[in-house]
């Protein structure tokens, strides 16, 4: 019979990855790859700000002359493709990655090498289409790319080619994603965590991943009909041969409206972990607040028409867009009041995770508000186009993502590298954030009303413009100046911040059973849960050290994590998981050549990804001697 | 032959999976199925506001009675199922200071109460979807376009 | 009778409360959710095709190009549809332990759904003679969708030629046949696509 302390050091041996270079290429550790993805997102993040830094410098005073027209539209392009689909779900994805598991009581995700080459994959897109920037033709067709303009008729040159072999290239990394959290959220969670017990974060991520599911195919759809167009003279979009402009809208929205809430709904989940720790209480309606998350998600698909008011459609069509439209507002007001509601009913602690979520409270309402004016269709055509929508679209965007982001970054930096961030330059950097925010974007939604068209690379004097774009960029600097004091107090912490322990802030998930970090196989223990808020129940940790003494709880075999059953959380078996290799990046260079090869037209080259692809497959799929019949 | 035991055994949790799904099941029914008769009977090649000779109006007033009648079902189901459960509490055994002597049925007796009401609030939300995308047939002519 | 409906609908709270969906494997779970966005994508295709086609005249197919024959698709559609019975066959057989029935099986289900691409490819060379992808919208869209169903078909020989492989060498049994049932709820999901296909790209033109 083995003993308590040789089975933690089997668990040990078992989890921990090789020192070194290799192990770098062949991680599946959902730490490690959950680490990298907000490493990359952040890289991604500095860049698209950079381009709003140029845009906002050039447009401080009308006729600036820093930035020609052509170059504009490539900023502008970027800057919204990077920060959406480079930055927000990626960084979302990497906090989820490192978190889900861990608030699930689990080891890892349920397939971890697909994990790994969702990273790799979403790395090399990112790459791929930045390096359309070191040619000087980045995509340049707004980061919604409608056709005409990005057609082969008004656009032949190749920065589209980067924006549609870009995206379709991703879209395989979101899939991934989305499909790991989807199965490790229904099979791998700990005993006990049934349906109504699983975290607010989890439930959002799980809406999210649905989200994605439903929406990326018709993006992938969308470009892959652009791209046949473009490169082979299909007639998708082309009226004259029979094919409609508008198809591409239809087809993106279905996607793009969507994809906000799969931007959003994450980060809404991360302000639902963060309210009961700093109300010191339970969430007052966690019932209501899984109904808006769910509800939101499904919603989000019946609305896309509301991007296309202004294209002459018939009023009956829009009004069945509209109706979803007022009324995907009701989830999101549940989920403000149910926030609001605890925290009044708490004892609010104002550290700076929560000071970030009561920034984004405030400026959330007033971007939600505008949302519903949008609603409205002969609003909404008087408005198209113009700053107003800049405006909106921020507040929610920005103030939905970023603001969370950040609420994260001090509120689960300190579980992931062990120490915590500084507080008074957290404050800071929340104050110069916050007031840089609203004087950057505010002046927007007068501006807009006063007519000042989105995407101009200048404007004219004396149109009553000129004051509010100044300020804009006065608050773009000081928005700048915050997230550099967010960045220099993160790697002031890795040395000199103070040690998290466990549970520095008293949190009620399982991710604060452990120690910060967590050691590579999570939990010494499966835990064992009886509410939604298992740290807070009676004798939570007396009862987890105990189980240690259990084999069947600590779970020593090789490499093991406990599969239990998708509503009730029953224990059902040990499954297995695979040790580190280097095939899902060699699976996803294959995919880098196919699609390479594809946007510069050297089909032989990009043939040559298929074997490799094929080949990666195979001995991914190949089964382990320990898991073929005797 | 199977007994009416085993089949109703076997049917009961799909049905409540229907309360949980119908109206979110019947909402997307009634979108993509009014919007499509609507495009293609205001298509630009259309002689008339008709689909295979019956008015447009009349295919999207029927589409929104019988699914809302299928969402009103599901939420009657979920009613019936929540009261079932015998509690009146959402949140259902989630407050913490909970300790290992739960058995198994509590958990699940919980987990499904959880999903009836949710079955209730969002058959609710889908209903009035379904009712204000129909009520747009009483305020606009069927082919106007702005 | 009626007693009884009523009864069906009148579950018991333990009843309502058995677990379903419950013990599927996560591979299983990965299948089903890999399928149902390739199903989303081909639903997009065709709502695409359906949209396209209600837009534009009422001549359909467009510029004059015929109305698409059936007797070669409903031919394939046959050959296509019955490659789901082996496939079944061969599943259920490891299920009860029988690798003699798997191997067969899926050799029958990749001679049929090997000569099903055999004969598109055949469809295509006399459609190309006729329109290319390039000719109008309709051609767009015809090569489109019908050629990434058949991208799908064969990647669906692939995964039973590499399940053949590991049959062979004696990877499955009663108890170890994930990646069987895993193929075999892609390829019937190939099978259904098609169906879809055939009724929208083929038989619609002709109602």
């Amino acid at each position: 019979m083995a003993t308590v302390v040789e089975r933690t050091q089997r668990l040990a041996e078992s989890w921990t990855e090789a020192p070194g270079l290799a192990s770098w290429f062949k991680t599946v550790d959902h730490k490690k790859i959950g680490r990298r993805y907000i490493w990359t997102a952040s890289l991604f993040f500095a860049m698209a700000g950079f381009e709003a830094l140029a845009m906002r410098t050039q447009l401080a005073r009308p006729e600036e002359g820093l930035i020609g027209p052509g170059a504009y539209n490539q900023l502008f392009t970027m800057h919204g493709t990077t920060m959406i689909f480079l930055f927000a779900t990626p960084m979302l994805f990497g906090f989820g990655n490192y978190f889900v598991p861990l608030m699930l009581g689990a080891r890892d995700m349920a397939f971890p090498r697909l994990n790994a080459f969702g990273y790799w994959v979403f790395l090399f897109a990112g790459l791929l289409m930045n390096a359309s920037f070191l040619i000087g033709q980045a995509p340049n067709g707004g980061w919604f790319n409608y056709v005409p303009l990005t057609g082969p008729e008004y656009t032949p040159e190749v920065n589209i080619g980067f924006y549609t072999v870009g995206l379709l290239f991703l879209g395989i990394s979101t899939t991934a994603g989305a499909i790991n959290f989807i199965v490790t959220t229904f099979k791998l969670r700990a005993p006990g965590m049934s349906l109504n017990r699983i975290p607010l974060f989890v439930w959002a991520i799980l809406a999210t991943a649905f989200a994605v599911v439903f929406a990326l195919p018709a993006l992938n759809a969308d470009n892959a009909m652009l791209l046949l167009d473009r490169k082979f003279g299909f007639h998708f979009f082309d009226p004259a041969m029979g094919g409609d402009p508008v198809l591409w809208q239809h087809l993106f929205w279905l996607f793009g409206h969507p994809d906000v809430y799969i931007i959003v709904l994450p980060a809404l989940g991360i302000v639902s972990a963060i309210v009961p720790v700093f109300s010191r209480r339970p969430m007052v309606g966690y019932f209501w607040l899984v109904l808006a998350n769910v509800a939101t998600a499904v919603i989000s698909f019946g609305v896309w028409v509301h991007h296309m008011f202004a294209v002459g459609l018939p009023q009956l069509s829009m009004s069945f867009f509209s109706a979803a439209s007022l009324v995907i507002t009701i989830p999101g007001g549940i989920q403000i009041f149910a926030w609001v509601a605890t925290m009044l009913r708490g004892r609010l602690v104002l550290d700076t995770p929560m000071l970030f979520v009561v920034g984004f409270l405030i400026s959330f309402v007033a971007g939600g508000l505008t949302g519903v004016m949008f609603a409205v269709v002969p609003f909404d055509q008087q408005v198209t186009d113009s700053y107003f929508v800049v405006a909106h679209f921020h507040y929610v965007l920005f103030v939905g993502a970023v603001f969370p982001i950040l609420a994260a970054v001090y509120y689960w930096m300190p579980k992931i590298t062990g120490r915590l961030l500084d507080e008074r330059l957290g404050k800071l950097s929340f104050w110069l954030i916050f007031g840089g925010f609203n004087l950057l974007f505010f002046p927007m939604h007068i501006s807009g009303l006063l007519g000042m068209p989105r995407r101009v690379y200048t404007y004219l004097p004396g149109l009553g413009w000129d004051g509010w774009n100044l300020a804009s960029t006065i608050g773009a600097y000081l928005v700048a100046f915050g997230f550099l004091a967010t960045f220099v107090n993160f790697l002031w912490s890795l040395r000199r911040g103070r040690p998290a322990g466990d549970d520095p802030w008293g949190g009620d998930s399982l991710e604060w059973a452990t120690s910060s970090p967590p050691p590579p196989y999570n939990f010494a223990a499966i835990p064992v849960v009886h509410s939604a808020y298992p740290l807070w129940e009676e004798r939570f940790r007396e009862r987890l050290d105990g189980a240690r003494g259990s084999e069947e709880r600590q779970l020593a075999g090789d490499h093991e994590v406990l599969r239990t059953s998708e509503l009730d959380a029953t224990p059902e078996r040990a499954i297995e998981m695979p040790e580190e290799t280097i095939v899902p990046l060699v699976v996803a260079l294959g995919f880098l050549l196919a699609f390479g090869g594809l946007l510069v037209s050297q089909y032989v080259v990009a043939a040559a990804g298929v074997p490799v692809v094929l080949a990666g497959l195979a001995a991914w799929a190949w089964p382990r001697r320990e898991e073929r019949p005797r | 032959m199977r007994s009416t035991a085993e089949l109703r055994r076997r049917a009961a949790p799909i049905l409540l999976w229907f309360a949980v799904l119908g109206g979110a099941a019947a909402w997307t029914v009634h979108l993509l199925l009014g919007w499509g008769l609507e495009e293609i009977a205001c298509s630009p090649v259309s002689a008339s506001p008709d689909v295979l000779g019956v008015s447009l109006t009349i295919w999207i007033g029927a589409l929104t009675v019988a699914l809302g009648a299928v969402t009103v079902a599901a939420g009657l189901l979920a009613y019936r199922f929540w009261r079932q459960t015998g509690t009146t509490d959402p949140n259902l055994h989630i407050e913490p200071g909970g300790s290992d002597p739960e058995s198994e049925e509590q958990v699940r007796s919980g987990r499904t109460g959880f999903m009836a009401l949710f079955g209730l609030a969002a058959n609710g939300l889908f209903l009035l979807m379904i009712v204000y995308g129909g009520v747009s047939l009483l305020l606009l002519r069927p082919c106007a376009r702005t | 009778m009626t007693g009884d409906a009523r009864a069906l609908v009148a579950p018991t709270a333990e009843e309502v409360a058995g677990e379903v969906p419950a013990g599927r494997p996560t591979g299983w779970w990965g299948m089903v959710m890999f399928i149902t966005t390739e199903a989303t994508l081909f639903a997009a295709l065709i709502a695409s095709y359906f949209y396209l086609r209600f837009q534009s005249t009422p001549e359909w197919p467009l510029g004059g190009i015929k109305t698409p024959e059936l007797s070669l698709p409903l031919v394939m559609s046959v050959i296509l549809l019955s490659s789901s019975a082996p496939m079944a066959w061969a599943d259920r057989g490891i299920r009860a332990g029988h690798v003699g029935r798997l191997r067969l099986g899926l050799a029958a289900t990749f001679v049929l759904g090997a000569t099903f691409l055999g004969l598109q490819f055949y469809e295509y060379v006399t459609k190309l003679r006729e329109f290319t992808p390039t000719t109008n919208a309709y051609g767009s869209l015809f090569f489109a969708i019908t050629g990434f169903h058949g991208t799908h078909v064969l990647v669906g020989l692939l995964l039973i030629l590499f399940v053949q492989v590991r049959a062979w060498l004696g990877h499955f049994d009663r108890t170890r046949h994930l990646h069987v049932q895993t193929t075999a709820m892609y390829w019937h999901f190939v099978d259904a696509v098609w169906v879809v296909i055939m009724l929208s790209l083929y038989i619609g033109p002709h109602l």
